[in-house]
């Protein structure tokens, strides 16, 4: 079990969705949170919101700058003391048709769903692990990261990256007492689908009218999809369970499970008969 | 079902190891080559040895280097035609606790074993959809790209974001007839671990002697116990049948099977009723 009641807490993607469900369940449990995000009114918005329980900090970058990454990290130290909680969450979605990707696009989706969390692990966790007093690692997935989705080749190539990542992760960690969780939630009510199409880098794609047209049907079929899904509190509170019980997958419904398996039985049927290596 | 003969295959990672074990089969199966390699001496044998049997090119450049890789594909599709047959598989394992990586190390290890892969798409998938002769890609993750616990982070991160891009990329190309693979060897008898550990940078903390000493102990029997294992010539013929049964999966052992099942058991025991 991680104790959460004193610890300090960094969230990235807090301003906002399931990140900001995480802060309020922190929060409550007595963690001081501090949250990093791009959207400087979300901060401010939940700032005002969670400093009646809890200690806030607040800082306005992206996930993919390093520099603000370390920054941010040494002001946190300073202004609450040291982040033994951390939940690397911010993430953007967004499906293009593959042969349509643009360099832009793919460091995009990728630099901020994959290397924001690297960045994440490479500021903290020494400090963390230097300091000896445990802690825990909450990594943001996604169900699309265990199994084939319409969720685009982009996201599904970084949210399966950050799984392979937390899996190698969690048991290197467990002998210096740091947890790690997963999250792999399945459809949540936030605006990432919206959000992320503003943010999306577009210069240099080019699509046909028929692809133009199915994306923004896409974006509007999966926004009313996820407007009818679990909320983002309801996710903070499992994240928080499974941080006091050290868990390491949290899953927000069974949506993926029957892919889950036939994927798998795919894998074991492809394996050559024994007796192929010598 | 998809001929090799008469396409152009271009292969990363082609002069050694697993990615020369692809190209022998190929060229056995009728194919041209284009071998990339940042290893020129590796390339030149590659080219002596093949250049009997089919037409080769080589181009000797870093796959992390997103203008050489398109200076390469305009190359090659000059020289010997347009590349149908294009597999990802240049890579390095470098093994590290977590708290000691460097940004080097996250940057050398996912920009050729997960950046690599993806411009390797990026150059050349737009080009084989436009002419829309079909073809087939393999890019090469690893056991440890399906279970993690072998391997270490670094690797694990890259190679499952190969397979999740390789799953993906299947689904979204079926109709355009382009197959997918992806390759997720066991053991198999390269000088990997070697060449990775003569080119990788360092890592966060300095080492004592002793401490590399161990390390050096520890990799140097890794790397021979891989030489009882697969032979990258039967890997080779691993990959050019499924090619033409266009299968998603290729494994070369059935090393991961019980830890394959082990955490498909977690995952679903992790879900809500």
């Amino acid at each position: 079990m991680t104790d959460v009641q004193g610890r300090i807490a960094f969230i990235t993607g807090g301003g906002n969705g399931i990140g900001l469900g995480i802060a309020r369940s922190l929060a409550r449990a007595g963690a001081s949170v501090a949250l990093a995000d791009i959207d400087p009114e979300a901060l401010a918005r939940a700032r005002a919101e969670l400093e009646p329980i809890s200690s806030v900090a607040t800082y306005d970058f992206d996930v993919r700058d390093r520099d603000a990454f370390a920054a941010a990290a040494d002001a946190v130290e300073k202004e609450l003391g040291p982040v033994s909680l951390l939940v690397n969450n911010a993430g953007v979605a967004g499906a293009f048709p593959a042969d349509k990707l643009t360099y832009a696009l793919w460091d995009w989706a990728i630099g901020t769903n994959l290397g924001g969390v690297i960045n994440g692990i490479r500021t903290f966790l020494p400090r963390m692990s230097e300091r000896g007093e445990g802690g825990h690692i909450v990594n943001t997935a996604s169900g699309a990261g265990l199994a084939g989705t319409s969720s685009g080749v982009l996201y599904c190539t970084a949210k399966f990256g950050v799984v392979g990542l937390s899996e190698s992760m969690g048991p290197e960690l467990a002998a210096s007492g740091i947890g790690v969780t997963l999250l792999c939630p399945g459809p949540v009510n936030t605006d990432i689908v919206e959000r992320s199409a503003r943010a999306a880098p577009l210069e240099g794609l080019e699509l046909t009218e028929e692809e133009e047209r199915q994306r923004l049907e896409r974006i509007a079929s999966v926004k009313a999809a996820l407007s009818e899904a679990v909320s983002p509190d309801e996710v903070g509170e499992m994240v928080l369970s499974a941080i006091l019980e050290d868990r390491f997958y949290v899953h927000t419904d069974r949506v993926m499970a029957e892919r889950v398996a036939a994927r798998t039985q795919a894998i074991l049927d492809a394996a050559p008969s024994v007796g192929i290596a010598a | 079902m998809i001929r090799t003969e008469g396409r152009t295959a271009f292969i990363t990672g082609g002069a050694n190891g697993i990615g020369l074990g692809i190209a022998r089969a190929l060229a056995r199966a009728g194919a041209r080559l284009a071998l990339a390699d940042r290893d020129t001496e590796a390339l030149a044998r590659a080219r002596e040895e093949l250049a009997a049997i089919t037409e080769v090119d080589v181009y000797a450049f870093d796959v992390r280097d997103r203008e050489a890789f398109s200076a390469a594909a305009d190359a090659a599709e000059r020289t010997l035609g347009p590349v149908s047959l294009l597999f990802n598989n240049a890579g390095v394992i470098v093994t590290e606790a977590p708290a000691k990586l460097s940004y080097a190390l996250w940057d050398f290890a996912i920009g050729i074993n997960l950046h690599g892969v993806i411009n390797g798409i990026q150059t050349f998938l737009p080009r084989m959809i436009e002419r829309g002769e079909g073809g087939h890609i393999v890019n090469t993750s690893s056991g440890s790209g399906l279970v993690a616990g072998f391997s270490g982070t670094l690797y694990s991160t890259a190679k499952f974001a190969v397979v999740g891009m390789s799953e993906s990329l299947r689904t979204e190309l079926r109709s355009s007839g382009i197959g997918v693979s992806v390759l997720c060897p066991g053991p198999v008898a390269t000088q990997i671990v070697h060449r990775s550990m003569e080119e990788a940078p360092k890592g966060a903390a300095e080492l004592s002697p002793e401490q590399e000493h161990r390390r050096w102990t520890l990799r140097e029997k890794i790397s021979q116990s891989l030489q009882q294992s697969t032979d990258p010539d039967t890997v080779g013929e691993m990959v050019l049948k499924a090619i033409r049964d266009n299968s998603l999966y290729i494994h070369t052992d059935r090393s991961m099977e019980a830890a394959i099942k082990e955490r498909t058991e977690a995952l679903l025991d992790a879900m809500p009723d």
